[in-house]
């Protein structure tokens, strides 16, 4: 039987770094219009404390391990 | 169902979050691989997490990140992997604003919330909601067989594979946790 993951691992693709980095920095234009450098600089900061429950925040927030 | 190595857990889940994606809409998984203090973590986005529209008959967007870790699974070399986060929206715009309700589980480095839960957002809200789409409604931890499912028999998308049933039940099968 074919499993899931050879059904369909080559229509996924896997990034490197800097196509793991030009990606956050799509979404964080995207959501916030920052780029994703700048959404860190922010993050550290404790710009978004208080507001990290926003749809536009979190979704950015969750990939910040991308612009390492 | 345990891998013979590292990379083809990952791999093996990767095709797993493609397949049960496309059931409910056409697009790409992009996986990013990080390593923090020698774990590994990898964030499964799809569609570049642009909100994705279920059904041309249905104005409900979808979006979603998937992160999971390979862990070893009890037998010497053998590999799975388990989930660290996630995040399944469904918008009532393209551009990702209105928020009907998202599915959240993430740990503590990006808020106090960390258990699994569920946002109801103003897209899902009267303007006399009492309701707010800050608080976090607890939920058990929600797989994405769970969420495409979600979508095709409640909201009502209409699922691009006639197959899309047993296609979620091999998904549970293959990486239930």
């Amino acid at each position: 039987m074919v499993t899931l993951a050879e059904e369909a691992v080559d229509e996924a693709q896997f990034l490197d770094e800097e196509e793991s980095r030009r990606l956050f920095d799509e979404i964080a234009q995207r959501y916030l219009g920052i780029s994703g450098q700048e959404f860190v600089r922010r993050w550290e900061r404790g710009d978004y404390n208080d507001d990290y429950e926003r749809p536009e925040v979190i979704r950015v927030a969750m990939l910040r391990a991308l612009a390492t | 169902m345990p891998h013979s190595s590292r990379e083809a857990a990952i791999r093996a889940f990767t095709g797993g979050l493609q397949t049960a994606f496309t059931c409910l809409a056409h697009g790409k998984v992009e996986v990013s691989r990080r390593t923090f203090g020698g774990e590994v973590r990898c964030y499964g986005i799809f569609n570049r997490e642009r909100p994705t529209r279920l059904s041309r008959d249905l104005p409900v967007w979808f979006l979603a990140t998937h992160a999971f870790r390979p862990v070893q699974a009890g037998a010497p070399g053998a590999w799975t992997v388990v989930t660290a986060a996630y995040n399944y929206a469904f918008t009532l715009s393209e551009e990702g604003k209105h928020e009907l309700l998202a599915f959240h589980w993430h740990s503590e480095d990006v808020g106090a919330f960390t258990a699994p839960h569920l946002h109801i957002g103003e897209g899902g809200l009267g303007a006399d909601a009492v309701f707010s789409p800050r608080w976090h409604v607890p939920t058990a931890r929600v797989g994405v067989d769970d969420v495409v499912r979600f979508a095709i028999t409640q909201l009502g998308a209409r699922p691009l594979r006639s197959d899309w049933g047993s296609v979620l039940a091999r998904f549970r099968s293959e990486f239930g946790e």
